[in-house]
C-alpha cells in the first residue's frame, strides 16, 4: 500500500479532474489544473519516481499553466458564448 | 440528449478497461511483469557502463540518447510550427497581445525571486546526473524564470532584455551541440552518441564532472529547453 | 473479495478514471481550450498507469550507490520513469502547438465554439 497520503492524493486528483471538466470559467479551470499537476508531482514522488516528479512540477504545473493563461489572455475567458 | 453517443462510448471503454483491471497484477508486487530482465540489466550494469548514480538520466542521455535527440527535435518543431502559425497578418478580429501589469508588489517580488529561480534551474541542470532532475526539468525552470519576467513586465521590455534573435540562436546552437557531441563518438571510433564505449573518460563516480558525454549532453539540453520555452511563450504572447 | 482487490489496484483504478474523465471532457465540451485540457488529463492518466506498473512496495528511488547483481531487486523500475519523462515533454509540445492554432483560429473567426465554427464553414 502506498499509505493514506497516497490515497488522499489520488482522491484529490479525481476531484480536481472533475472540477476542471465541470467549471465553465476557463481561468478557474486553468488554476485548478495547476493544482492538479502539483498533486500529480507529489504522487510521483510517492511512487518513487523523483525525476518524473520534478519534470512534472516544472513542465506540467509551470509551462502548461502559462500556455493556457496566454491562450485565455488572447482569446476569451468564459466557455459559454451566448452573446 | 446530444451527448448520449459520447456517454455511451465512454461507458463502453470504461467496461473494457474495468475488465482488464480485474485481470491486472496486484499493484506494487515484486513480480509485476514490468520488473523483468531489462530493468535488472539497467540497474545492475548502469553504474559500471555510464558511471553516474541517477539511472533515469543514464537511460535518457546515454542508452537512449538518440531517442532523446528526436524528443528535443519535437520541441524544436513545436516552436517552429507555433511561430509559423502565429506569424503573418491578423484576421478580421485581432487577438490583443499580452500587456504588462502595473502591480507594484508583483514587480518588486518577481525581481527578487528571479535570480533564485535561475540558480536553482542551473543547479538542476548541472547536477542532473547525481540527483533527480536533468536537462529537461532544469531547462524548464530556467525558461520559467524568464517567463515570469515576460508575464510581469510585458513582451516589449522582455524583447529589449532578451532579444528574440538570441533565443533562436541559442536554440539552434544547442541542438547543433547535441549532434556535435554525438559525432564525437564517431570520431573516437565508435557509434553515434557513444559514451564510455568510445573511450570518453567517465571521471570519478559522484563527482560533478563525471559521466563523460552525459554531462555535456545534459548541459546542451538544458540550454536548448530554456531557449525553447522562452521562444514559445514570446511567440504566444503576441507581437512586441 | 472484489472490494479488497480493487483497493489493492487503486492506482490503476484512478488512472482509468482520469483517462475517462479526460475523454468525456474532450467529447462533450464545445470549447476548444477545454478540449485541450481534457487531452492533458487523459495524458496524465496514462502516465499514472505507466509509473504505477513500475512501482513495487518497499523499493527505493532509482539513484544507485554501488553496482552489483542483487541491485535489481531493491529499486523501482527506471525504464518507465524515462518513458514517462519523454511523454511529458511531448505532451507539452502538442499542447503548445494546439493552443497556437486555437489563438490563430480566434483571430480569424472570433469564436472558440466548435458548433459555431462548423456553421461558419458551411
Amino acid at each position: 500500500m502506498i499509505g493514506w497520503f497516497g490515497v488522499g492524493c489520488l482522491v484529490f486528483l479525481l476531484v480536481c479532474a472533475i472540477v476542471v471538466a465541470r467549471t465553465r470559467d476557463l481561468l478557474a479551470a486553468t488554476i485548478v489544473f495547476a493544482a492538479y499537476s502539483l498533486v500529480m508531482a507529489m504522487t510521483w514522488q510517492q511512487l518513487r519516481a523523483p525525476d518524473v516528479a520534478i519534470t512534472e512540477a516544472a513542465l506540467g504545473a509551470g509551462v502548461t499553466t502559462l500556455l493556457f493563461l496566454l491562450a485565455i489572455a488572447r482569446t476569451r475567458r468564459t466557455e459559454d458564448e451566448s452573446a | 440528449m446530444r451527448h448520449l453517443p459520447a456517454l455511451l462510448l465512454v461507458v463502453a471503454i470504461a467496461y473494457v478497461l474495468a475488465l482488464t483491471l480485474t485481470e491486472a497484477p496486484a499493484f506494487g508486487g515484486l513480480d509485476v511483469p514490468a520488473r523483468n530482465e531489462v530493468m535488472r540489466f539497467y540497474l545492475d550494469e548502469e553504474l559500471d557502463q555510464a558511471g553516474i548514480p541517477n539511472t533515469v538520466t543514464a537511460i535518457i542521455f546515454d542508452y537512449r540518447a538518440y531517442d532523446t535527440m528526436g524528443e528535443a527535435t519535437v520541441l524544436f518543431t513545436a516552436v517552429g510550427a507555433a511561430a509559423a502559425v502565429l506569424a503573418g497578418h491578423a484576421g478580421k478580429l485581432v487577438a490583443r497581445p499580452m500587456a504588462a501589469t502595473d502591480d507594484v508588489i508583483l514587480r518588486i517580488v518577481s525581481r527578487m525571486v528571479i535570480p533564485f529561480v535561475q540558480v536553482f534551474g542551473i543547479y538542476v541542470v548541472v547536477y542532473g546526473h547525481l540527483s533527480p532532475g536533468g536537462g529537461f526539468a532544469g531547462g524548464t525552470i530556467l525558461g520559467g524564470s524568464m517567463a515570469l519576467y515576460l508575464f510581469v513586465f510585458g513582451p516589449k521590455r522582455t524583447a529589449r532584455k532578451i532579444p528574440p534573435a538570441w533565443g533562436e540562436i541559442m536554440e539552434g546552437a544547442a541542438a547543433f551541440w547535441y549532434v556535435l557531441v554525438g559525432l564525437g563518438g564517431v570520431l573516437l571510433g565508435a557509434n553515434f552518441l557513444a559514451n564510455a564505449a568510445a573511450g570518453v573518460p567517465l571521471g570519478v563516480q559522484g563527482q560533478l564532472f563525471s559521466g563523460g558525454a552525459i554531462w555535456l549532453i545534459g548541459l546542451g539540453v538544458g540550454v536548448k529547453v530554456a531557449a525553447t520555452i522562452v521562444n514559445l511563450l514570446v511567440h504566444l504572447a503576441g507581437e512586441t | 473479495m472484489l472490494s479488497l482487490d480493487l483497493f489493492l489496484r487503486l492506482n490503476y483504478l484512478a488512472s482509468i478514471m482520469l483517462f475517462l474523465i479526460g475523454l468525456h471532457t474532450m467529447l462533450t465540451h464545445a470549447n476548444l481550450i477545454k478540449k485541450v485540457m481534457g487531452m492533458n488529463i487523459m495524458e496524465t492518466g496514462i502516465f499514472l498507469f505507466l509509473v504505477s506498473i513500475g512501482y513495487a512496495h518497499g523499493t527505493l528511488s532509482p539513484i544507485i550507490r554501488q553496482s552489483g547483481p542483487e541491485q535489481g531487486l531493491i529499486y523501482t523500475n527506471p525504464l518507465l520513469a524515462a518513458i514517462v519523462l519523454t511523454g511529458i515533454v511531448i505532451a507539452v509540445s502538442t499542447t503548445a502547438y494546439a493552443l497556437s492554432i486555437i489563438i490563430k483560429l480566434y483571430e480569424q473567426c472570433g469564436t472558440l465554439d466548435v458548433d459555431r465554427l462548423e456553421k461558419l464553414r458551411s
